[in-house]
């Protein structure tokens, strides 16, 4: 009966309720929002960091090669060898993981003959740039960073293994005039100049096929997009700055690490497997999501707060109110706690009822703010993004579970602490 | 046998700087099965004895015996259980629980310990509804009965957990005259057919003379 009998109470005082309701529901409306977006921000940076920035769910180099593959690439690159030995020790776990890629990175100058401009180059494998392209969750939630014309890539490569991308600020820079295929065959072709290992000049020529964006505004002067084997012609290199493995299941992803790495240990090889949301491997992911979680442990704390000094607010008067009512239940044998939990259980109803017109408000509200197609160009990032609220049920349990909490938490101790006051003090009236 | 026995029992309360004394040595002995009254005028202590023999409240001085147990050293849980199992209440504004029907509201005490089933929660329940006559009213709410009707929820409330003692304070004093006569004459009953113990506490001299034991307090001090 007791929880029927919560439930009835808060029919006492409608506006009360009603006025404490709107509060929780609110704080809850705002905590599934920012969940949402929070949500959303997540998943794209981590969509656009594994497969368009080419990271992969793994990136394994060789010992020191993360801090020092740039000044010395010949002593860390990660060899063919060690490649074949990577590949072998990932056989036992094959149908766990989607593919194994290839990513050699690098600078140098890109010439048309006319003029020269630094290009920051990534090197990757046809299989990589095929996969990811048609990549679903870079199709739901990086769509953002992928131009129109990009996967064209692919088959670009296919067709002429020396095809590159640049960006578009870098084709500026170059006076190349977009699109390419309006362009003469001469006119496609430019040259990219780097040092080799062995530190002499070495130059390929290239045909520009397509344009990318980097999404970062430091690299998108420079970005260069070509495939692995011609960054390997161009500095004369066998080898590969890391490997990334692709898996098909994300949370497989400690599991596989952890097991990479004792395999790297047990078999004696110079190599170190990192995850993909570390600060070194992917610093925009990194970055963003550490602002993004003290913001938003921030709200959380707000949200709570306010959430929580309205329960307190609604409890103290609803005792005050029902102050000789208290004081019979403790007459007729109840004691101080089971008060406090029927109180509680009160509360909690009233979190409930609220969290469920929360969710479907919260809904409603994502609908609307999706469907009006919002842009918005975050700093640092070159191009506007959709600004998109994505609320699920996972995040409706959670925020459902920390309001719980906190509303369970509060009723309970405003309770117990006004419920401290002689039996008889109650039954007159005297005050809770 | 005797149920309650009160010894030198002294109770004041704390007024701003001055101690107001309200019972100023009280003895006294209720007997099982007895319906005792306590007549006196306002302020003379006769709901402070009450609260005192009904646990509410502890005395200041004395020592307070139910069936020979010690009171004033039993712990806050076991007061609970004492007054929950021992001990029925009747107030004067009757107390009822406004969101709860009359069945719900006559079962409250059953479920602080919840050690009946339902099934002989609902029969204990069906059974002192009948005894206070208002089987027609049990899915009433509080504001759908009269002051009488809501007095015998009371009284059934306070009776559904077959206590040792049904302490009644000014039960009649929110009602007229002719309720009044028909609640006593329902504790009479009850009394008599149950053997139930009952201490009323009333300053109506009419009603008081039908009960078979008085005891008159005067500023704090039993008379009679």
């Amino acid at each position: 009966m007791t929880w029927s009998f919560a439930f009835r109470n808060l029919f006492r005082n409608r506006r009360r309720t009603v006025a404490t309701a709107a509060a929780v529901i609110a704080g809850f409306i705002g905590l599934l929002l920012l969940g949402g977006y929070i949500h959303r921000v997540e998943i794209s940076l981590r969509t656009n960091s594994i497969y368009l920035f080419n990271k992969g769910h793994i990136t394994i180099f060789k010992k020191g090669g993360l801090e020092r593959f740039g000044t010395q690439p010949s002593k860390y690159q990660v060899t063919p060898e060690m490649l074949t030995q990577i590949e072998t020790l990932l056989e036992g776990k094959k149908e766990r993981i989607g593919w194994i890629g290839k990513t050699l990175t690098g600078a140098g100058l890109v010439s048309d003959g006319d003029r020269s401009v630094p290009f920051f180059a990534t090197g990757v494998d046809l299989q990589t740039l095929k996969n990811s392209f048609v990549n679903q969750d870079v199709l739901t939630w990086a769509i953002d960073f992928l131009l129109p014309g990009t996967t064209g890539f692919v088959q670009a490569l296919e067709v002429t293994p020396q095809s590159i991308s640049i960006t578009e600020r870098l084709s500026d820079l170059l006076r190349k005039k977009r699109p390419y295929n309006n362009l003469s065959e001469d006119e496609t072709y430019v040259q990219l100049a780097g040092m080799t290992q062995y530190g002499d000049l070495n130059a390929v020529d290239v045909k520009l096929a397509v344009n990318h964006t980097t999404g970062s505004e430091m690299l998108e002067d420079s970005g260069l997009l070509a495939s692995v084997e011609t960054l390997q012609e161009l500095y004369s290199l066998e080898g590969f700055h890391y490997i990334m493995v692709y898996l098909k299941d994300i949370g497989d992803l400690d599991q596989i690490l952890s097991d990479l790495n004792q395999d790297f240990t047990k078999n004696n090889l110079p190599l170190e497997a990192y995850r993909f949301d570390l600060p070194a491997i992917s610093p925009n992911y990194a970055g963003s999501m550490g602002f993004l979680y003290v913001m938003s442990g921030f709200f959380v704390f707000l949200i709570c707060g306010a959430v929580a000094l309205s329960i307190m607010n609604s409890l103290t008067m609803g005792i005050i109110e029902r102050t000789r009512e208290i004081g019979t239940f403790r007459a007729i044998g109840f004691t101080n706690q089971q008060i406090a939990v029927m109180m509680t259980q009160e509360s909690l109803c009233l979190c409930l009822i609220s969290a469920a017109l929360g969710t479907v408000f919260s809904f409603i509200i994502s609908f609307v703010v999706n469907a009006a197609n919002i842009r918005f160009t975050p700093p640092g990032v070159t191009n506007s993004i959709k600004f998109i609220l994505s609320p699920n049920l996972y995040l409706v349990f959670i925020v459902l579970l920390i309001f719980l909490l906190v509303v369970g938490l509060t009723a309970y101790l405003v309770t117990t602490f006004k419920l401290k006051t002689k039996i008889i003090n109650l039954l007159t009236d005297a005050g809770a | 046998m005797v149920l309650v026995k009160l010894n030198g029992v002294k109770k004041s309360y704390k007024l701003g700087e001055t101690e107001v004394p309200a019972l100023r040595g009280i003895d006294l002995e209720i007997h099982a099965g007895e319906f005792t009254s306590v007549i006196g005028a306002s302020g003379s202590g006769k709901s402070t004895l009450l609260n005192l023999i009904g646990c509410l409240d502890l005395p200041t001085q004395g020592s307070i015996q139910f069936e020979n147990k010690e009171v004033t050293k039993m712990s806050e849980t076991d007061l609970c259980d004492l007054r929950n199992q021992k001990i029925g209440f009747i107030f004067q504004s009757f107390n009822l629980v406004p969101v709860l029907n009359v069945i719900e509201n006559i079962e409250l005490p059953l479920l602080v310990k919840n050690r009946l089933t339902d099934s002989e929660r609902l029969l204990r329940v069906n059974e002192v509804v009948k005894s206070v006559g208002l089987e027609d009213f049990v899915k009433h709410r509080p504001d759908q009965l009269s002051g009488g009707q809501r007095q015998r929820v009371a009284i059934a409330r306070a009776l559904v957990t077959q206590p040792a003692l049904v302490l009644a304070d000014e039960p009649t004093a929110n009602l007229d005259s002719k309720t009044s006569q028909i609640i006593l004459d329902l504790m009479l009953k009850l009394n008599q057919e149950r053997k139930v113990t009952f201490l009323f506490c009333s300053h109506d001299e009419k009603l008081i003379r039908q009960t078979s034991r008085v005891v008159r307090i005067q500023d704090g001090v039993i008379h009679s």
